[in-house]
């Protein structure tokens, strides 16, 4: 049945309208299933999440989706995407030119937005990534004494 | 960027994208969590709380990515903009001479009026540079007799005590001298001061650069302080820092330096110094002494009606106190800037500025005529552009980006005019003109107004173009030939140009006419023989030489000392100069023995009191009878020399020597006549160079009549006098070893006679600029009208020629056409320069207002300037190959 669902059908479920179902369903989620799921999760740091994502399409270009399941099944995990961000976070690094996004057709056959690592964004990516580098020594220090 | 082509041609909205990618994003988090064994439903749930605010996200998305759009848009916008102003700037070097000309005429119109925008903005629009300045208000004392006085000191002072609503009362009196300043080399030197009162900077708000300003202590102390501007503390003590405190000797006292504020202080009018005018005690003469410019400030908050009330009732109590003085006296005020700049002033600046305004217009008028000529040839490529899909829009925009280019070149060009103008015009204007609040400076304001004036122009001339050229049928302009046809506003475009050539030659009639009357006021015989004369003030202080003898014996030592100089022939003395001021005045004459003039007729003569040496120095002949001698002095027969105009005038045919003339001062009534003895008759002396009537001149020894402000005439052995001033000042310091000798305009005969004809001057060298400004703008006008209409018949004249017609037919053609425009605007131009002509008649000297030279100068300047104007489109005409123009299509 999901399968076929209409996706503008899915979209109109996306509406503003507050419902007694969706606030339940919500509070659910946040008090009950989510400290079920086996994974603790870490919050991630501001900004690491956007060198995560080019780190993701440095191997390939994906959608938004996939870039998601790459960073749980690499961590394995450990890292828990919080998906209300990730989408605005791609959306950034599509305004800032780190990314390029061109529709192409996903794996269902249908239409999917694909996102792809630009020159610019390969720059980016090795500075985030010395500078974590940087930081992740320097913490390992403190921890060591 | 790329996106699929059905997004960039359908323009898919950004919230149907955002959904569509959510939802996918739900589905596939739906099937990984059903693979994982969970119920469908439960997991299509938990994907999309997974989602977390489901509306915020896809808000926010949204949001971001019309945010990119935007500035995809205009990242788009922007390339395409360079790429127009890369494409027009390419267009513009191919075709130099017209960038050249269409850039100067902006040039010349925008500089033009950056340059009285800065002169309105001086005198309308900036405020004064003091904090405040709507609190500043200028009172003067109301009487029956006279609506606005100067003020009288002790009503100052109480206005200042009693006043509710103003915070200070400040006073100046100005135009009452200089002061000698005692150099450190013996010289001394005449600066102008204004006296001030203790509260007049205070109540302007001046700021000092260096020290402080008069403070009401300074009146109890009775300070004799100044206060310098800050340009002569940088011209005459090289901006020293220890200037505070310091001393001068001026006038033979010691002031101290008290500060120095910035040249802007100078209002009421310029001057070098302020000296501090004390007033500790209240004499009660002082009630009447009505000599000071009163300002004021007010206090925040007051309005001027509020004011004005207050002041009428402290004027009522004034005048209830001491009735013999204040009676029907009351307080006149005004905001400051108003009573400073003046009512006329700043209609004259509004007028120039609507003037340069209209032809501003006529340069717009002129290159889009222009630019119309040049569109017709491209008229095929504009064609194809649209035919290849760039929208109407697209290609009036890549038209109005040329203009814009080129008005941007114009307006570059016309700062660096408008600059210019700035630079030379404040020596070309008279003085006095201009008060000294209107400071006419280059600033960012005036580049801001050329800015958004090329800005405006560009839009202005290019849009009527760009609308005419994109406004033909694409097919039609590519497949038919260049006959496009813009009758209606041909007629429009030739009636301008018309009134262009009209406006033109009026002008140029009226230049003309004022440049003969200036050449020939120079050209005037000023009667004296002399070639270079030097001349300055010398007035000595009255209290260093009291008598006629100790004055005599002064003028006898300066003579002497004087003479000793190198280079020096002969010193003279005169209380007026040719062409310059006079001393002592209008005296009534008459002679002794013949029936009195009428009231009304009585004759006036200008006295002159001379040395005996003052004829020779000028080399100006006694005609009849003899000169001054040291036989006249005091004590012996009084005598004088008349000039050959009182000889005629009140002698007729009469013998003049021995005759007894009666002089009795103008003004002054009671006073009784001195008679004296005619013994000479002197060569007349041109009193302004443009007289009509001679004026009458009677010169008196001054052994027989000293007094102490004279003017020195000093001519050299040859050259230049100018050369002598340094050693003249020497040799007066010599004798002045006190330095209490004001030595001041030192000028040469010369120069004074060039003063005189200074309003002359700027009303020639007005006329003459703007009648060469409407010469270039009419020939430019009548270029570009031939260019497009020569354009226009390209195929007309072909034809003519493949018909036989020889290329000296065709170019009579052109010429017919352009002798008629011309013709006709030069028509309509001359009437009107003889019918305006006569106005201009109070202002002409020694030229006619219908002088037949000046109408065939002007007539041959416009023959020769349209020729030139006609030259290029004519000699294009003739060079037209027939076969080539009718192939082409």
């Amino acid at each position: 049945m999901y399968l076929t669902a209409d996706w503008r059908a899915l979209a109109r479920n996306f509406s503003p309208r507050l419902s007694v179902k969706g606030i339940v369903a919500q509070t659910v989620w946040v008090i009950i299933l989510r400290p079920m799921s086996s994974k603790t999760p870490n919050a991630l740091l501001h900004g690491t999440l956007d060198a995560l994502i080019l780190k993701t399409l440095a191997g390939g270009p994906r959608h938004g989706y996939a870039v998601a399941r790459f960073i749980e099944d690499t961590t394995g995990d450990a890292l828990m995407v919080e998906e209300g961000s990730l989408y605005p976070a791609l959306y950034r690094l599509e305004r800032r030119g780190w990314v390029d996004a061109e529709w192409g057709i996903s794996e269902l056959g249908r239409r999917a937005k694909v996102y792809r690592l630009t020159d610019e964004g390969r720059v980016q990516l090795a500075a985030e990534m010395a500078a974590w580098r940087k930081f992740a020594t320097g913490v390992a220090k403190v921890f060591a004494t | 960027m790329r996106r699929s082509l059905r997004s960039w041609l359908w323009r898919v909205p950004v919230s149907e994208e955002v959904d569509e990618e959510l939802a996918l994003h739900v589905e596939l988090r739906t099937r990984e969590l059903v693979e994982r064994g969970m119920d469908p439903a439960a997991a299509r749930r938990m994907a999309i709380d997974r989602l977390g605010d489901v509306a915020r996200l896809k808000r926010s998305c949204v949001d971001l990515g019309r945010k990119r759009e935007r500035e995809m848009r205009l990242t788009r916008w922007i390339e395409e903009g360079r790429d127009d102003v890369t494409f027009a700037i390419r267009q513009l070097r191919r075709a130099p001479a017209f960038t050249l000309v269409a850039a100067a005429t902006l040039a010349l119109g925008i500089g033009a009026n950056s340059a009285i925008f800065a002169l309105v903005d001086a005198t309308l629009l900036r405020p004064l540079p003091l904090p405040d300045p709507d609190r500043l208000v200028m009172a003067w004392e109301q009487s029956p007799t006279s609506p606005r006085g100067r003020v009288a000191v002790l009503n100052m002072l109480d206005w200042n005590d009693r006043s509710r609503t103003f915070a200070r009362f400040g006073g100046c009196a100005n135009n009452v001298g200089g002061m000698v300043m005692a150099g450190a080399d013996g010289t001394s030197e005449t600066v102008d001061r204004q006296w001030v009162t203790s509260g007049f900077f205070d109540a302007l708000g001046v700021r000092p650069v260096a020290g402080r300003t008069f403070i009401p202590d300074d009146d109890v102390k009775r300070l004799n302080g100044i206060v310098m501007t800050e340009s002569f503390w940088r011209s005459r003590f090289n901006a020293d820092a220890a200037i505070v405190g310091r001393g001068l000797r001026l006038d033979g006292e010691m002031y101290t330096v008290v500060g120095v504020v910035p040249d802007a202080a100078q209002l009421l009018a310029r001057t070098s110094i302020w000296a501090l005018w004390p007033f500790p005690e209240r004499h009660p003469a002082l009630r009447t002494a009505y000599g000071l410019r009163v300002v004021g400030r007010m206090k925040p908050g007051v309005t001027l009606e509020q004011a004005r009330s207050d002041m009428a009732a402290v004027a009522d109590g004034l005048a209830r106190e001491f009735p013999q003085t204040n009676t029907g006296r009351s307080v006149a005020m005004e905001p400051l800037h108003g009573a400073l700049v003046g009512d006329e002033l700043r209609v004259t600046s509004l007028l120039f500025l609507g003037v340069v305004g209209v032809v501003l217009l006529i340069c717009c008028a002129n290159v889009a005529n222009l630019l119309l000529a040049r569109a017709t040839v491209r008229s095929r490529e504009l064609a194809i552009r649209s035919a290849l899909g760039a929208g109407r829009r697209r290609v009036i925009r890549q038209l109005l980006t040329e203009s814009l280019v080129l008005s941007a070149i114009g307006g570059a060009l016309g700062i660096g005019i408008g600059a210019m103008i700035l630079e030379i015009a404040p020596s070309m204007i008279p003085a006095g003109l201009l008060p000294g609040a209107v400071t006419l400076g280059f600033d960012a304001r005036v580049v801001g107004f050329c800015a958004m004036a090329a800005l405006v122009v560009g839009v202005f001339f290019g849009l009527a173009p760009a609308w005419q050229a994109t406004g033909l049928s694409s097919t039609l302009a590519m497949t038919s030939d260049s006959r496009t046809t813009t009758g209606r506003g041909g007629m429009l475009r030739g009636l301008l140009v018309g009134a262009e050539v009209a406006t033109a030659v009026l002008l140029l009639v009226g230049a003309g006419l004022l440049l003969r009357t200036l050449l020939n006021l120079e050209r005037v015989d000023r009667g004296y023989g002399a070639e270079s004369v030097l001349t300055m003030i010398v007035d000595p202080l009255g209290e260093k030489y009291p008598t006629t003898e100790a004055l005599m014996q002064f003028f006898g030592d300066v003579e002497r000392e004087v003479r000793a100089v190198p280079g020096v022939v002969s010193v003279g003395w005169a209380s007026t100069l040719p062409m310059g001021t006079s001393m002592d005045g209008n005296w009534f004459t008459e002679i002794v023995g013949d029936a009195p003039a009428a009231e009304r007729d009585r004759p006036v003569a200008d006295k002159q009191i001379i040395s005996p040496e003052y004829f020779p120095t000028l080399d100006l002949p006694v005609v009849t009878g003899r000169a001054f001698s040291e036989v006249d002095r005091e004590g012996s027969v009084p005598v004088c020399i008349v000039n050959e105009a009182f000889a005629q005038r009140l002698l007729g045919g009469r013998n003049p020597i021995g005759q007894r003339v009666s002089m009795r001062p103008v003004g002054a009534p009671g006073r009784a006549p001195v008679v004296r003895e005619i013994v000479g008759v002197a060569r007349q002396v041109k009193a302004r160079p443009d007289e009509a009537d001679e004026m009458l001149q009677v010169y008196v020894p001054l052994a027989q009549d000293a007094q102490d402000d004279m003017f020195m005439v000093v001519r050299p052995a040859s050259g230049d006098a100018t050369v002598l001033a340094g050693g003249v000042r020497a040799a007066i310091a010599r004798v002045d070893k006190e330095q209490l000798v004001s030595v001041r305009g030192l000028m040469t005969l010369d120069e004074i006679a060039r003063d005189a004809t200074a309003r002359h001057r700027f009303r020639a060298v007005l006329v003459v600029t703007f009648a060469g400004l409407a010469l270039l703008l009419a020939m430019i006008g009548v270029f570009g009208i031939l260019a497009y209409s020569v354009q226009q018949r390209m195929r007309d004249f072909a034809v003519r020629r493949a018909l036989g017609a020889s290329s000296s037919d065709v170019l009579r053609l052109v010429l017919q056409s352009a002798g008629r425009l011309v013709g006709a605007g030069a028509l309509v131009g001359l009437v009107l320069s003889v019918v305006l002509g006569q106005t201009l008649e109070r202002l002409l000297f020694g030229v006619a207002p219908l002088d037949p030279l000046t109408f065939v100068a002007v007539g041959v300047m416009l023959t020769v300037t349209a020729g030139v104007a006609v030259v290029a489109p004519a000699w294009r005409a003739t060079r037209i190959d027939p076969a080539r123009a009718l192939r082409t299509d």
